[in-house]
């Protein structure tokens, strides 16, 4: 209306964040470490999308990837084991402004925290959850996690691993109320920025695998991958991942995947001889716990200090006649 | 917007239909994630907490009001019908203390709106904000540093239109550097970003034309904006015809050089002796000299009347060339072509067209001329009685248009007679009507009857006179105006702008842009445009196009209302109601009314005045307000108003027929055309009916005889059993194509022959290898291994991707090591820069296994 459009308002005075203001301290990963990748992309998605840093969470357990929340500058919480996602629901439910994210690895994810990640994809809150899957407990020294392959030798299991490992992704996709479920790698930081930011993007729980390098205990896990693209799959579609023609050329193992199909996702999740990276299901139309159960009232500073004074009022003393 | 697809945003709070695009936002939308806007979408707790956003309105908590509801009715309706009431003993603001509810959000000192405007740069017209926006997206900067510029731009802005508000002109380049000193002065706390920054807006104040002027909102600058059109259309107009007068007044001086310099004079003895200087004083007798050399004299020599026609011709063409040299002298030529009176308007126009007449007779006399054509016997008589009668069409376009100013408060009883005469006459005289007594005339009214004012309603009238371009807006649309406003001045015949400035008895607080605007949202002041040049139907020359919402009688908004802790959108609409309520002289006439005297007969005006709304006679109209806090109020409206508003209504319904929308003919025809139609469908069904009827009948007694007849002939005859055996017959399966097989041959082939490509072209790629170490920096993980062994050697780009920042930095070796432990391998060390390296033949040999 009146010739002008109320969008047209815009607060000059705001801030333009670059990467070195969502940089917190330096990270004390070993060399050649995989999580300094999808720090950097974290990093980068902060600033292309330009979220101010004090609407910004990330949350993690206990763990080497665990340590993200010290690297951002943005606010952080370093958990207990298993109990990264807990924490980001409760920020979430109170502060739906906030944008969450969660970084975990494969053992705090998958074993102690499994049934916090079960029931956590089905409350489907809107948060970015990064698994970090190197197969293994790296910070404890080598022993073996529930996504080591069937074999691998570790502290814990010298005569090699008994047992075939967990699929997290084919997992995720079996609990009601999944709405997204990605796998990345971390040594192709252009998709794995690209699937960061879809999840990003996506109002729901979005569950993204990474496959993560640990130069120390598990070094030759991925190098089938890495030495052969021909072993990747690159599921892309025009509502999913995309990727560049120059990336093209060099992984030429692409196909096309509508990420709402839930059949074809389960297909790709269960892939046994070849490893896919991509988006496998999106699905926006999962109502998300935080709406559902929004309140009806507004919580004031005001009404705050009545329901605590109340409670003190219990407490105090009151006067003898 | 990419805001509104960011998650959790949906609830932005936009008021306003009209999905306007911004483009500083669209060109900024990557950064503005954190605008005011969204931050007014976030409903949590701690939002509100920390403050209301500006662009939601509330309403006060419910209380029961003192008096009884049966009282509230009657005094409302008492002062609905009489304008007196009750004194109110809540404490509601006064009517001067609020503003309309659909206004309200727009009042932000960070609105970005077309002013302040730039005339005469690039274009003739440009909003200050579109300049800026031009600014952020096309420049030499990159990624964060074109972020940081984009932000420093938008305060560049504030702060030329801070500057900008104390004068109502200024010189645009001075303005934007002395913004510029401003605003990096205020930066210096970082002063390594203000060395680039610094240059290009350096560079931006170069680039802008000298001449270029930056102009706030304000009255006199609408006869700016129609002076910097007209300079444009007629400058560009008149371009097409200089090359020639060029071509022609060289020729011209030459011909005339020629015949002067074979002229008798020449070889005057003086003449020769002049040009022999001091040396042959004695020796030459320059008499005999001239005698003898005047003997071998050409015989064709100029005559006197062609050497005086030349020259007045080149006398003509030259002070055109002059005018048309640059545009500061077309400038200062056009600046002499402006009235205030009817009468020196008729008189400059009659100056102006003998000059033009005598142009154009000057191009055709000289266009002969050039070519020893001109045949005095026959040309003399004709350019004698040379007139307008004799230019061409394109040639008539060139008449420099007068401009006629007035302000519709000031114009004289004689001189509004004599306006109707000139507009009806076929002269180019553009008249510019500045409208400053809108619904503010005082001529004639009482407090019971109100006129909207001569000049609110000139516009429209001028319509009638069929052969005018009429173009009436608010000053607030210029920009978005400026084809119409370039199509009134190239138009053959008189113009009339009518603009609306806002300036009348301003409301403190609100911007006399918005107020303008809202003239033609509330229809006080319908934006309309009528150019006979595109026919002569009212289709064709009528357009309320750019009025806003213009299919609708009165355009809506929706705005967000928080209810205690409920959030509501709600739909409002803006009349000439809303309109008023910023003129003091009619604010006895509104009564407004806190939340706990609200009741359910009070009707929205709007509809109120709608002939089909069923009204009680105790219906209360109202408008929707709010005060500066943000509080919504309802305001009960006198019936004089409400009157008022009917006009109003009625006037725009009356334009709205004219350009084609809900035409009551159209509508009565097209009523009628159907009740024709469905009784002709009626008819044809009751026929379709009879007929089926029949037939029907006819087939139930054809059946039944056939059934009887089948009966009759018995239930196992052959044709029975035939019939049942066929239904088992088995299905012969097909055979499969036999074509397939050859496809998926010849498949492999090609796929072999991609394959064969695709090595050639890794083969071209090897050979292509380079000597200088790179880093594929795209597929780079940030692990840091590389900066570890030497942080000189590499460094991060912004994306926090390693490259070769500096290969001299380090040795090969450390280049080579660096290659060994990348665990992603896309270090490629080349060939050694210092060959005196120790042990270089063992190091080149491992590079090659990552070059």
């Amino acid at each position: 209306m009146f010739g002008v459009s109320i969008n047209n308002i815009i607060d000059i005075d705001q801030k333009y964040y670059s990467m070195e203001d969502y940089q917190g301290d330096v990270p004390r990963w070993c060399p050649g470490c995989g999580d300094n990748g999808i720090l950097t992309a974290a990093q980068r998605l902060c600033r292309e999308e330009q979220l101010p840093p004090e609407k910004t969470v990330f949350v993690s357990g206990i763990g080497c990837s665990s340590r993200f929340p010290h690297y951002m500058n943005t606010y952080g919480f370093h958990g207990l084991h298993g109990r990264a996602l807990p924490i980001a629901e409760g920020v979430k439910i109170r502060r739906p402004d906030l944008h969450v994210f969660v970084n975990m690895g494969d053992g705090d994810c998958c074993s102690i925290g499994t049934a916090h990640w079960i029931h956590a994809i089905r409350f489907n809150m809107n948060m970015v959850v990064m698994m970090h899957d190197n197969g293994i407990y790296g910070l404890t020294k080598k022993q073996a996690s529930p996504t080591s392959p069937k074999g691998t030798k570790s502290n814990t299991s010298p005569k090699g691993s008994y047992l075939d490992a967990l699929n997290p992704t084919a997992t995720t996709l079996g609990v009601q109320n999944v709405s997204f479920v990605a796998q990345a790698v971390e040594w192709i930081p252009e998709l794995l920025y690209e699937i960061i930011r879809q999840a990003y993007k996506h109002k729901g729980f979005s569950f993204i695998r990474i496959m993560q390098r640990c130069p120390h205990y598990t070094p030759a896990m991925f190098d089938p991958l890495m030495s052969n693209p021909e072993n990747l799959v690159m599921v892309t579609h025009e509502n999913g991942m995309q990727m560049s023609d120059a990336l093209k050329k060099v992984y030429k193992n692409v196909v096309t995947h509508d990420p709402s199909d839930m059949s074809q996702a389960n297909y790709y999740a269960n892939m046994t001889d070849k490893m896919p990276v991509g988006i496998l299901y999106k699905n926006e139309n999962v109502p998300c716990y935080e709406e559902l159960r929004k309140p009806e009232r507004t919580v004031t500073a005001k009404l705050k200090q009545e329901a605590l004074e109340k409670e003190f009022d219990k407490f105090g003393i009151m006067p003898t006649e | 917007m990419k805001n509104e697809e960011k998650k959790g945003r949906e609830n932005a709070a936009v008021s306003g239909s009209e999905a306007e695009s911004s483009d500083l936002l669209a060109a900024l939308d990557q950064f503005s994630q954190n605008s005011a806007i969204t931050n007014a979408a976030d409903d949590s707790g701690e939002m509100q907490e920390k403050g209301e956003s500006p662009y939601v309105l509330k309403i006060e908590d419910a209380q029961t009001s003192t008096a009884s509801s049966e009282e509230i009715k009657y005094n409302h309706l008492k002062f609905h019908l009489t304008g007196q009431a009750e004194k109110e003993t809540s404490t509601v603001p006064s009517i001067d203390k609020m503003l309309p509810a659909l206004s309200y959000p727009f009042l932000n000192s960070n609105l970005r709106y077309d002013f302040p405007v730039i005339i005469k740069n690039t274009n003739w017209i440009n909003s200050l904000k579109d300049f800026i926006d031009l600014q952020a997206n096309e420049n030499s900067l990159t990624g964060d540093e074109k972020g940081h510029f984009q932000r420093t731009l938008l305060k560049l802005e504030k702060i030329i239109k801070e500057l900008i508000a104390k004068k109502s002109i200024a010189d645009f380049r001075e303005i934007w550097k002395n913004a510029a000193k401003i605003l990096l002065d205020s930066q210096n706390s970082k002063p390594q970003n203000n060395d680039n920054v610094k240059s290009v807006l350096n560079d931006i104040s170069e680039s802008i034309d000298p001449a270029s002027k930056i102009l706030s909102f304000a009255s006199e600058n609408a006869s700016q904006v129609i002076q910097a059109s007209r300079l444009h259309s007629w400058y560009k107009q008149m371009s097409k015809h200089v090359s020639e007068i060029e071509d022609l007044v060289l020729k011209l001086s030459h011909i005339k050089e020629a015949g002067l310099s074979s002229s008798s004079d020449q070889y005057s003895a003086e003449a020769l002796h002049e040009t022999m200087g001091k040396t042959g004083e004695e020796e030459v007798d320059f008499d005999s000299l001239s005698e003898i050399v005047g003997k071998s004299l050409k015989q064709d020599i100029l005559p006197e009347s062609r050497l005086k026609r030349i020259e007045s011709v080149l006398n003509t063409l030259n002070n055109w060339l002059k005018i048309l040299s640059s545009s500061e002298n077309s400038e200062k030529y056009l600046a002499k072509l402006e009235a205030d009176t009817v009468q020196k308007a008729l008189s400059l126009y009659k100056k102006e067209k003998d000059e033009l007449i005598n142009l154009f007779k000057a191009i055709r006399i000289a266009r002969l001329e050039k070519e020893h054509r001109y045949d005095e016997s026959k040309h003399d008589p004709f350019f004698a009685g040379f007139s307008a009668l004799y230019l061409a069409e394109d040639e008539w376009a060139c008449l420099p248009p007068v401009l006629l100013f007035f302000n519709a408060s000031k114009i004289k009883g004689g001189d509004k007679a004599d306006l109707i005469d000139i507009l009806s006459s076929n002269m180019p005289v553009k008249v510019v009507l500045i409208v400053d007594d809108l619904y503010n005339s005082s001529t004639v009214y009482d407090e019971s009857s109100y006129a909207p004012g001569w000049s609110a309603v000139l516009g429209k009238m001028v319509l009638s006179l069929n052969n005018c371009f009429v173009l009436q807006f608010p000053l607030s649309h210029a920009v978005q105006l400026q084809d119409e406003i370039s199509n009134g001045i190239l138009f053959h015949g008189p113009t009339l702008y009518s603009v609306y400035d806002g300036y009348t008895s301003v409301k403190t607080g609100i911007d006399p842009y918005l107020k303008s605007a809202s003239a033609s949202e509330s229809r006080a002041f319908p934006l309309f445009s009528f150019n006979p040049a595109n026919g002569q139907t009212w289709a064709d020359a009528f357009s309320l196009e750019k009025s806003s919402q213009n299919e609708a009688i009165w355009p809506s908004g929706k705005i967000l209302l928080k209810d205690g802790d409920k959030t509501n959108e709600q739909l409002l609409h803006f009349s000439l109601a809303d309109f008023l309520t910023g003129i003091d002289r009619y604010h006895a006439h509104f009564l407004p009314v806190g939340r706990s005297e609200w009741h359910d007969e009070m009707v929205n005006i709007t509809d109120y005045i709608d002939p089909d709304f069923k009204n009680s006679s105790t219906s209360v109209p109202y408008i929707a307000m709010a005060d500066e806090k943000g509080t919504l109020y309802r305001v009960v409206v006198s019936k004089t108003l409400c009157n008022l508003c009917l006009n109003a209504r009625n006037l725009w319904r009356n334009l709205q027929e004219l350009g084609g929308i809900n035409n009551s003919f159209v509508t009565k025809k097209v009523a009628e055309e159907q009740k024709i139609l469905t009784q002709k469908m009626e008819t044809e069904l009751e026929k379709i009916k009879t007929n089926h009827n029949a037939d029907m009948q006819r087939t139930i007694e054809d059946l039944t005889n056939e059934i009887i007849a089948n009966i009759a002939g018995g239930l196992l005859s052959d044709e029975m059993i035939s019939l049942t055996s066929a239904s088992s017959a088995p299905a012969i399966p097909k055979e499969k194509p036999s074509k397939k097989t050859e496809s998926t041959n010849s498949e492999p082939k090609a796929a072999e022959e991609k394959e064969k490509q695709a090595v050639a072209e890794e083969d071209d790629e090897e050979e292509m290898a380079f000597n200088d170490p790179y880093i594929d920096t795209p597929l780079c993980t940030s692990c840091n291994d590389c900066m570890n062994v030497n942080s000189q050697m590499f460094g991060y780009d912004e994306n926090r991707q390693a490259f070769v920042k500096d290969p001299k930095a380090g040795t090969f070796k450390e280049l080579v090591t660096a290659a060994e432990k990348c665990p992603v391998k896309i270090i490629h060390p080349g060939k050694p820069l210092n060959p005196n390296e120790p042990g270089l033949d063992e190091l080149v040999k491992i590079a090659e296994k990552y070059n």
